[in-house]
This record gives structure tokens, C-alpha cells and sequence, in this order.
């Protein structure tokens, strides 16, 4: 177990550059234009089509006291005009809309992790000094996986917290005067990281069989491996559309990929603004009662356990 | 107890036996020198002593383990360096040292450290900073501070300048080695080692086609130049004409009969390892007259 966590501090050396500034440059962004928007003034034209009423709505700002955001907030949040329990549900589809773009920075990141994790050390050959060390191959595959699977989403969470802490306090101060407070203690942001922290620890499960593939490749292939780990399944989709008809290959690697534990929020649907696709922690787990999950996590296993065989016997590229 | 214990080891890539019933005791207090050229097995038989490689059949046991399927447990106490630097570009110096101190039960930092700090080696640098002598000096200090019955050296100074590579084996002979401990080493350069090993393996097309110590060398193996063709005493293994006259080596022929027989018409001498090799490999070659 020691061994484990000395393995898993490896990885954490060698790959927290990439997870802790690929979502700090998200955050950069979603600061950029928060206060681009909160400061920015001009006019916008709405065009509210609601049934057959349509209305057009004009805002106009100018100057500091009106700017355009601070209008705006004023009109989608109305916080002086709504329950406590509708400006819950709002800020909940908030919370959920920032950590998105997070969740896509993760995946790519931890895919280029993943196809590299057995490759490089061979292209490098440092290999040879790993396996000079005390450690077995079966704990070296786990601890790659584990590190990227729930260690670096803890980095992502941590910048996702201060997003939302960012944008909650941006809001404070747009919305009408006296209501900061109000928004503030209905901001369900402990909630949100509580989610988010339940829904990356699942979603390693999820995401399981995809990753392994991304392993199982980069200890297989000589070279290209990232061309490798795509062409196949590629191939595989096509040829199973072509010959019996179906998507099935296709329908399992976008559920996997899904991340149906972690909350969200969509914009499709009847709802006029958005919807929380994750309400609580039950809706979190209802993964686990899904034989997709579970089918994931026996062929991922079998992915694992080749990618071991491989660490095992192979040495060059 | 022996470190190595190899019997009959083969191993077949494709059409090439690379391993072709090779046989190998590595005992304490043994430094031992595998020679041989590219392609003779040797890499082959190495991995396959470090757990990296299957053999197709035969018996390896390493300090008693089976290297590949107890590959963990068995490297707490082998210690290796190769042939280029295998050292991770990406970490710290510092790191790497703490990665090892904590995935390793008998590895001593303060050892290390020691030793690095006697040269121009910076902790806060990475690795890949590193020239190829300070790379080699790096992982010498790690390799030193290991507490491993076993030290297995492929060709560990291939690369490296004339001054570096005194060091290193200075450094092998007064750090680490004693009578409990084994070194195995292979190399090209053979004039390098040649002082320090007790015994030799000449390995040649996957097989042990010598075994013996440094000193039955001397025993057994005698060098005869000649400036003009003589009359021989005995079949030699090879014949090879020199710029200081004819050599021949003799296999199993006492000195003193070979000194009496010419009786200052030669000079006689031990073959070194190189001339040994020849001989050993290629008899006959250049023809006897």
C-alpha cells in the first residue's frame, strides 16, 4: 500500500503540470470574459419566442453604474423577485454549467496521459530503470490508472472550486442592490463540489474501459499510439455499421466517455433556461445499476490486465 | 548459495537462437565479465536475468528467485545500470533520489547525496539537463547506495570520456564490491575490465563457449611469439601473425614444456582477454603451419 501511494506521488511528479494548468487556463478564460462581461456596456436585442407570444426586449447600458452585465443579471436572475427555491434551482444550473468545459480539459489531458504512460518510458528506455526498481508491473498499470482516473481529478476539482467561487461573487456583486447576500447563501456551491467529488470517484469506474483501451495501446504499439488508440475503434464502428447495422461499439464508448455521474447541466429539453441533468447523490449512482457500467468495467479489466502482460514482457519500442 | 544459477537457456526469435543452452554461475565474491559481440546473446541472457525477457526453456534462478514472474522482489537486491541513460529525462534529481529512498527498502539517500555532492551535480536540476558523464555519476550514486548482493553492469561506459570511465570502475571496486557481493558485467571494451574481473564467460552464438577464472587463464592459456616459423610441440588453438612475429596460442600446454622446447627462440606470455576471445571463438583462423 505504501508502495501505492509512493507510485501514485510518481505520477503526480510527473503529470501535475498538465492537470493543474490545462483547467487554470480554462478558469483564465471564464475570468476574462466574466469581467469583460460585467464591466462591457452596450445595447443587445432579445427576441423571446415563448409559444406564439413573442416579445422583443431591448437593453441598453452605458457607463459604469449601467453596465451591461449588471443589467442583464438583474433581468435572468431577478433575485429580489424570486423564491428561495427557484434561485436554488438557478444557481444549481449555474454551479453545474461551470465545471463542463473542466470535465472536456480533463479527458484530453488524461488521454494524452494515458496513451503515453507506457510508450514513452520504452521510446526513452527509462523502463529499464522502473523495472530496476522493487515494483511490480501489476501496481505500476494500477497506479498510472488510478493517478489519472481519481488523483488528477481532484487537481481539476479544486480549480472548478474556485470558478465557481469566482463567478458566485461576480454575481454578488452584479445583482440588485441588497441581494448579494441572498444569492450568496443560496449558491449551493458546497453542494456542487460534494457532487462533483462523488461523481469523479464513480466516473473512474465509467470511464474505465476507454482508458484501459488508451493504456492497452500505448504498451502495445511501436509507434503512433495515439493514431493507434483511435483507428481501431473507428474501424471497428465502421465495419459494425456496415456489416450488421448497428452502433453499438459507438453507443458504449459515448456512454463511457458520458460522464453520467457527474453533474451537468443541459440545455435541451421544455425547460425555458437550463436543466441540471444531476440533482443528487442518487441520480449520481444510478450508474451503478446500469449493465453498460458493469460490462465496462470486465472488458476494461481485461484491458488492464493485457496492458500489465505487455509492461511485463516489453521493453523496446 | 549462488547469485546466478543459468542452465540451459534457449531462446529462439524468429529463426535467430539468440540463447542456445547457455550455462552461467555467478558465486560471491565474483566479479564476472560476460564477453562477447554484438548479437553473441549476451543482451538476450541479460534481460533474461533481470526479469524483462522469458526464456524459452531452461532453469535461471537469480539470488534464488525466478526473475521474470518474481521480478519485484527479486531487484530489492539486484542493482543494474545499462548502456545508455535510462534515467527519467523529466524528474529532479531530488526527486528522483526521494522516488527511489521510498519505493526502495535498501536504498540509503544520505549515501547518494554523499556521493553527488562530491561532484558538479545539482539536485534542483532535471535529469535531462544532465550530461551523459553526470547521468552515468548519477546513477552510480543511486546504484552505490544500494544495498543489492548483486550489481549487474551492461556496457555501463559506453559513451563516456577516459576520465569518467577510470572513475567509474574505481568507484565499483572501492564502494560497493566485496566478498559477499557479485558484479556481472558486459562489455565491448574489454581492455577496461580486464584487471578487475576474477572470472570471464565468453558467450558466442548463445552459448558459455568458455567459463574460467582470471587465474586459471594464466594456468592454461599460453601466448608464444616467434619470429620465424618453429617447429610446434603442440596443436595451437589459433595462429596469428603480428607485427612482432607469429603468435600462437596454446590451449592446456604446461609453460615450461613450451619454454624448453624453444628455449629462447620465443617469447611466451599469458593472452589477454581480446586475443583470448579470437582464439576461443575462431580456432584455426589464419591456418596452421
Amino acid at each position: 500500500m505504501n508502495t501505492f501511494v509512493n507510485l501514485l506521488k510518481r505520477e503526480y511528479l510527473e503529470h501535475y503540470g498538465a492537470f493543474l494548468w490545462s483547467p487554470v487556463v480554462v478558469l483564465a478564460l471564464i475570468v476574462i470574459f466574466g469581467l469583460m462581461f460585467a464591466g462591457g456596456s452596450g445595447s443587445l436585442d432579445f427576441e423571446m419566442a415563448d409559444g406564439e407570444n413573442s416579445s422583443s426586449i431591448q437593453i441598453e447600458a452605458e457607463g459604469d453604474d449601467d453596465a451591461l452585465g449588471r443589467a442583464l443579471t438583474a433581468l435572468v436572475f431577478d433575485v429580489a423577485g424570486t423564491t428561495d427555491a427557484e434561485l436554488s434551482e438557478r444557481m444549481a444550473g449555474l454551479m453545474n454549467l461551470i465545471p463542463i468545459p473542466f470535465y472536456w480539459v480533463w479527458v484530453i489531458v488524461s488521454l494524452f496521459g494515458l496513451i503515453a504512460c507506457l510508450h514513452d518510458e520504452r521510446k526513452d528506455r527509462s523502463v529499464l530503470f522502473w523495472k530496476s526498481m522493487p515494483v511490480g508491473d501489476m501496481q505500476t498499470v494500477a497506479s498510472k490508472y488510478a493517478f489519472l482516473a481519481w488523483v488528477a481529478p481532484m487537481l481539476t476539482l479544486s480549480v472548478i472550486l474556485v470558478a465557481q467561487l469566482f463567478v458566485t461573487f461576480l454575481l454578488v456583486g452584479l445583482v440588485e442592490d441588497g441581494m448579494g447576500m441572498r444569492l450568496l447563501m443560496h449558491s449551493g456551491i458546497v453542494m456542487s463540489f460534494l457532487q462533483i467529488f462523488v461523481g469523479f470517484i464513480v466516473n473512474g469506474f465509467v470511464v474505465l474501459p476507454v482508458f484501459a483501451w488508451f493504456i492497452l495501446v500505448s504498451g502495445w504499439a511501436k509507434s503512433m499510439p495515439m493514431v493507434w488508440a483511435f483507428a481501431v475503434p473507428f474501424w471497428l464502428i465502421v465495419l459494425e455499421s456496415i456489416v450488421i447495422d448497428s452502433d453499438r461499439i459507438a453507443s458504449f464508448v459515448a456512454y463511457h466517455l458520458s460522464m453520467p455521474s457527474l453533474p451537468g447541466t443541459s440545455s435541451d429539453g421544455e425547460e425555458p433556461f437550463i436543466n441540471v441533468s444531476v440533482t443528487s447523490f442518487a441520480e449520481q449512482l444510478t450508474v451503478l445499476g446500469q449493465a453498460q457500467f458493469w460490462l465496462g468495467l470486465v472488458i476494461g479489466l481485461c484491458f488492464l490486465a493485457g496492458a500489465v502482460y505487455l509492461r511485463r514482457v516489453r521493453n523496446e519500442i | 548459495m549462488s547469485i546466478i544459477e543459468a542452465g540451459g537457456l534457449v531462446k529462439q526469435y524468429g529463426d535467430v537462437r539468440a540463447l542456445d543452452g547457455f550455462d552461467l554461475e555467478v558465486k560471491p565474491g565474483q566479479i564476472v565479465g560476460l564477453i562477447g559481440p554484438n548479437g553473441s546473446g549476451k543482451t538476450t541472457a541479460l534481460n533474461a536475468m533481470l526479469g524483462l525477457n522469458h526464456v524459452d526453456s531452461g532453469s535461471l534462478s537469480v539470488l534464488g528467485r525466478e526473475p521474470m514472474s518474481q521480478r519485484a522482489e527479486m531487484m530489492q537486491d539486484v542493482a543494474y545500470i545499462a548502456d545508455t541513460g535510462i534515467l527519467p529525462s523529466w524528474m529532479k534529481v531530488s526527486d528522483l533520489l526521494n522516488y527511489v529512498a521510498a519505493i526502495h527498502p535498501k536504498f540509503d539517500i544520505d549515501r547518494a547525496q554523499e556521493r553527488l555532492s562530491h561532484t558538479e551535480i545539482r539536485q534542483n536540476k532535471r535529469v535531462r539537463v544532465l550530461s551523459k558523464g553526470m547521468h552515468v555519476q548519477l546513477h552510480l550514486a543511486i546504484v552505490l547506495a544500494i544495498d543489492a548482493p548483486l550489481l549487474v553492469l551492461d556496457e555501463p561506459t559506453l559513451g563516456l570520456d577516459i576520465l569518467y570511465r577510470q572513475q567509474f570502475y574505481d568507484a565499483v571496486l572501492n564502494d560497493y564490491f566485496n566478498e559477499e557481493r557479485s558484479i556481472l558485467v558486459t562489455t565491448h571494451e574489454v581492455r577496461e575490465i580486464e584487471n578487475i574481473l576474477t572470472d570471464v564467460v565468453f558467450i558466442h552464438r548463445g552459448r558459455a563457449v568458455l567459463t574460467t577464472s582470471m587465474s586459471d587463464i594464466a594456468k592454461n592459456f599460453v601466448k608464444l611469439t616467434a619470429n620465424e616459423t618453429v617447429s610446434l610441440p603442440a596443436e595451437p588453438l589459433t595462429v596469428r601473425k603480428s607485427l612482432a612475429g607469429t603468435e600462437y596460442i596454446f590451449d592446456g600446454v604446461s609453460r615450461e614444456a613450451l619454454a624448453e622446447h624453444f628455449a629462447g627462440s620465443g617469447a611466451l606470455s599469458t593472452p589477454n582477454l581480446a586475443e583470448l576471445f579470437v582464439a576461443v571463438v575462431e580456432p584455426k583462423q589464419g591456418g596452421n603451419q
